[in-house]
């Protein structure tokens, strides 16, 4: 008598495909959908994880775009304080599909959402990327003014990408009660100040996230018909939750709904391909080795080897084997390569929501 | 007799014509030359000995090293036996900064619509960056043994406006646009305090030598000399100076080195 589990490759099967397999070896997790072209022109967003995203594509040589690119000789850890290079333009991290919704949709109407400045000991924040200016502004009209033009630059973006690459990153998040303008950090986080009459809880559920993401994808789309997309999910934990449950089921949960949306994109659209990085290093198989000794954060190996089997996967070299470039919008790989090194953990990228431990009492 | 030791790269050409100017008016002075492509100078390195100069003459091509034997006797000089050393050529990251000048709308430095915007706070905080970048220097400990004079790299002449040079197009757009000026001022007094706090004096020519845009005037450029070969540069070179530059720019930096050596020795 046959089976349909009969004769399936070993990837199929738990023992061969995972058991046997040595410690830290990620397996073959990953078929690309479609080659990255080495020319494709990329543009990344999402959690903070991202930013690992980001600088490896960009040191293995791929041409990821920077519509804010700062001349190479400016030490990348002063660029980064003030959100430079961490994406393809300063928005700081996107962590949720509703932020990445909102923000097109600012870019395309140019309306910007109610209740956008927040405010801290007389200077004036951007609420949508409140770390990317770590002493503000002077006034709320130089916030809009610095926006105005940030707005025209993700435009162009828009108009020139090939595959926008998307980390999902959380679901919680906080909204302005009348308007349902949402944050990327809790108000009084960085900035603002919390007031409950104001602004509320929200934890977005899988069909709002994944229709937030399709809107934000027709968006890119219409800007560019030919747009392709690589999703994956941060690894990285909840740094807290304000769910009432414990930050490790919340955290469960968080990420099995952005995986379960993921696994829905990916099966209901060909232009969307899924990249398992939440698997590589959550995977039994690294015993936690791949996280830092906080439990949190991801080290530099596991960065390495989730970015590893996507350079393998898609027939590039390992990363470091390349130097990378700080690219600019219109000139994407000329400028002198020398820049970051891709074995890098999250203590060197910008995570707001690692502030929340601040807050611990 | 005050012996200064005037080494770098090819622009040391401009400083060395403009000495056949000058030599008369500074009779206590006696200038040795010391020079070679920024290539070569980037491999050189300042001993224990207080030599400046090829560690090893290994993998250097053998035009080069008689272009050196040629011109100055030796693949090396010694500093041990001056009173002080006037770096020329030397790369404040200056370029960095009009790259941004260029790139971006910067508050408070300049105008640039329909570009990036970037808050005072960044652009400072880059300036302080780059600035502390470019007074770092290899055998740090050897050169703080010598008083440190650096000429850097001229400001490129704003004749680069109609230059179609990839390397140059920063510059160019400064050119064209102008408004450079204050961010370039913002730099300039940075980079000078970035380079004292590494016990160097920074030497930035005066005023007078440039333009309204900002970059050095054009005709400080024109009919500027190669160093070694004697020959005109060519049309679309914008970075390398002529010996009236040459000229007002040592002027500066002797006039400092003469002051600082009165200081010294009045106890000032």
């Amino acid at each position: 008598m046959s089976s349909p589990y009969d004769n399936l490759p070993d990837s199929a099967y738990w023992r061969s495909g995972v058991a046997a397999r040595s410690p830290l070896d990620p397996g073959g997790l990953y078929t690309p959908r479609f080659r990255l072209d080495a020319d494709a022109r990329i543009m990344t967003a999402g959690s903070c994880f991202a930013q690992h995203v980001g600088r490896t594509l960009r040191t293995a040589g791929y041409n990821v775009l920077d519509a804010e690119a700062l001349p190479e000789a400016i030490p990348d850890a002063v660029a980064h304080r003030f959100g430079y290079g961490l994406y393809s333009a300063r928005y700081g991290n996107i962590y949720t599909a509703r932020q990445l919704l909102q923000l097109l949709r600012e870019v395309e109407s140019g309306a910007t959402p109610p209740d956008s400045v927040w405010e801290k000991t007389g200077r004036f924040y951007d609420a949508f990327r409140p770390s990317v200016e770590p002493k503000g502004h002077s006034s709320p009209d130089a916030v809009a003014e610095h926006r105005a033009a940030h707005l025209l630059a993700i435009r162009k973006l828009l108009e020139t990408l090939d595959v926008f690459v998307f980390t999902f990153g959380l679901t919680e998040a906080w909204l302005n009660t009348q308007h349902g303008t949402v944050y990327p950090t809790a108000p009084g986080t960085i900035a603002g100040r919390y007031d409950p009459s104001l602004y509320h809880f929200h934890n977005f559920g899988f069909a709002e996230t994944k229709a937030d993401f399709l809107a934000a994808r027709d968006i890119i789309r219409r800007h560019n018909p030919k747009a392709r997309f690589i999703i994956t999910v941060s690894p990285v934990p909840l740094t807290a939750t304000a769910t009432g449950q414990h930050v490790e089921v919340a955290t469960c949960y968080s990420k099995a709904v952005l995986r379960a949306v993921c696994g829905e994109l990916y099966a209901e659209y060909n232009d969307i391909d899924y990249f398992p990085s939440y698997e590589v290093i959550t995977s039994q198989t690294a015993r936690g080795a791949y996280y830092e000794p906080n439990q949190r954060s991801v080290s530099a190996t596991g960065v390495a080897t989730a970015m590893g089997l996507f350079m393998a996967a898609q027939g590039k070299k390992s990363p470091g084997a390349k130097k990378a470039t700080r690219p600019t919008l219109a000139k994407t790989r000329s400028a002198a390569a020398k820049r970051a090194s891709p074995n890098q953990s999250d203590e060197d990228i910008v995570c707001e929501d690692a502030l929340l431990e601040a807050f611990a009492r | 007799m005050t012996v200064i030791a005037v080494i770098g790269t090819s622009h040391v050409g401009a400083v060395r014509q403009g000495w056949d100017a000058l030599e008369k008016d500074y009779p206590g002075i006696e200038l040795r030359f010391f020079a070679a492509h920024s290539g070569l100078v980037s491999q050189m390195s300042l001993n224990r000995a207080l030599q400046f100069g090829l560690p090893t003459t290994k993998g250097i091509a053998q035009k080069t090293l008689e272009n050196l034997m040629r011109n100055f006797g030796d693949h090396k000089i010694d500093l041990a036996s001056v009173d002080a050393v006037l770096r020329v050529g030397w790369s404040t990251n200056e370029s960095a900064v009009a790259q941004l000048l260029s790139d971006f709308d910067c508050d408070g430095f300049n105008t640039r619509a329909g570009r990036p915007r970037m808050s005072r706070a960044a652009f400072e905080a880059f300036a302080d960056a780059l600035a502390k970048k470019a007074a770092e220097k290899r055998d740090a400990k050897n050169w703080s043994r010598l008083r440190l004079y650096v000429l850097p790299v001229p400001r490129i002449a704003d004749s680069c406006a109609n230059s179609s040079a990839e390397n140059h197009a920063a510059w160019r757009t400064l050119a064209q646009n102008g408004g450079a000026s204050a961010g370039l001022d913002h730099y300039a007094a940075v980079a000078r305090q970035a380079f004292g706090a590494k016990g160097m004096t920074l030497i930035l020519p005066p005023a007078k030598v440039f333009a309204a845009s900002g970059l050095t005037k054009a005709e400080f450029c024109r009919n500027s000399y190669r160093l070694l070969l004697n020959e005109a540069h060519q049309e679309d070179d914008h970075v390398h100076m002529n010996a009236t530059y040459g000229e007002i720019a040592l002027r500066t930096a002797l006039d400092r080195i003469l002051t600082d050596s009165n200081n010294h020795t009045t106890g000032a």
